[in-house]
């Protein structure tokens, strides 16, 4: 009997080891191990001035925002922008302000490219040498940063917006204040 | 990360290892469908890397040679935020050079080795930089398995001490395991 018992008891650790064997499988299989920095949530938006595309006055970038605001960092040349463009035109059509980083772009391309899709955004910004995306702490194009009325950057989602993505953020903006 | 336009990783192949795949995949047919749209895109979009209207003089090193040594030394432990393997001493990306060029202005601007690092930190995040700080939290995260290992020897130590030794027979006890013995000598277990 309690020769029985014991012997269970060093069946234990096997038990566990094997559980955590199963477990790492299966959440490092599933794990995306590229890492999107997002130091920036949590952090008020950086002082950074940039051109206007229509009009070209500089503007710091924290005066583009009002209330609960969307900074997207698109570019004509970037196909995926393309792909999450609806999705920004319904935000913008259900109340959110949508603002526009151009990251590396010909204004006359962006404008294009703007025309060609139709402009969600409430104002464009111009960051034609990619410093601003920098300042950002992007890692690619397209991204969009959720900023509150106070200028802190509340979340961020790298690559394209999918319509979970946009609902997601959509819900957070009308959380904030 | 996802669907980014990773603005190129050298060569094409690894730009399409970068992009989307598992994590959108995991979404369903969708998101799939997404992630190969964008990938594909971003193949498309390689070829034409340079969106820069008037491309900057590529990569000037720093006049100075000892600034230029800094801020390659500095290159070397800094992490490509999109090829992430790489430093961006190694990586072609574009961002990486972006980066390169920004650590070279800030050694120029007699900034330190730490301001540089921590001006990287506060927007990349502590993963930008290949060796991690000896912060409070990666102490604790680096030498908590050893105090556990420690604390488990302590354990052992203790419990041998505290074992009460075992008392010596009385005369009536060794009497009884002298006959025992005697007695019924082949049930001692010979093996």
């Amino acid at each position: 009997m309690t020769r029985a018992v014991s012997r269970l008891w060093t069946l234990i650790p096997l038990a566990v080891l094997a559980a955590l064997v199963g477990l790492f499988a299966i959440s490092s299989l599933r794990r995306q191990p590229d890492i999107s920095p997002d130091a920036l949530v949590g952090r008020p938006l950086p002082g950074i001035t940039l051109p206007t595309l229509v009009g070209g006055e500089a503007v710091p970038l924290r005066s583009a925002v009002e209330g609960p605001t969307l900074v997207n960092v698109f570019a004509s040349w970037c196909t995926p922008c393309e792909v999450e463009h609806p999705e920004l035109v319904k935000l913008s059509q259900s109340g959110v302000r949508v603002v526009g980083l151009a990251y590396k772009d010909d204004p006359a391309k962006t404008t294009a490219f703007l025309n060609r899709l139709s402009d969600p955004f409430a104002t464009v910004l111009v960051d034609r040498e990619g410093r601003a995306g920098i300042e950002l702490g992007i890692t690619g194009v397209p991204e969009t940063y959720l900023v509150d009325g106070a200028g802190v950057v509340r979340a961020k989602h790298a690559g394209p917006l999918t319509p979970e993505h946009a609902g997601t953020l959509l819900a957070q903006a009308r959380s904030l204040p | 990360m996802s669907a980014l336009c990773p603005v190129s990783c050298g060569d094409g192949a690894s730009a399409a290892e970068m992009s989307p795949g598992f994590k959108l995949g995991a979404r369903g047919g969708r998101g799939v469908a997404l992630a190969l749209l964008a990938a594909a895109s971003c193949l498309a979009a390689a070829p034409a890397p340079s969106p820069a209207p008037t491309p900057a003089p590529a990569e000037a090193p720093a006049s100075a040679p000892a600034q230029e040594a800094r801020a390659r030394a500095l290159f070397k432990e800094i992490r490509c935020v999109v090829c992430q393997n790489e430093s961006i001493d190694s990586s072609q990306a574009e961002i990486a050079e972006d980066l390169r060029r920004v650590v070279r202005e800030q050694v120029a601007a007699g900034r330190s080795d730490g301001e540089v690092r921590a001006f990287l930190v506060a927007r990349y995040g502590e993963f930008v930089m290949f060796r991690p700080a000896f912060s409070p939290g990666n102490a604790a995260l680096w030498l908590t398995p050893f105090l556990v290992v420690l604390g488990g020897l302590a354990l052992v130590v203790g419990r041998e001490r505290g074992v009460a030794p075992v008392a010596p027979l009385n005369a009536e006890e060794a009497e009884r395991l002298r006959t025992l013995n005697e007695t019924e000598p082949f049930n001692r277990n010979v093996t």
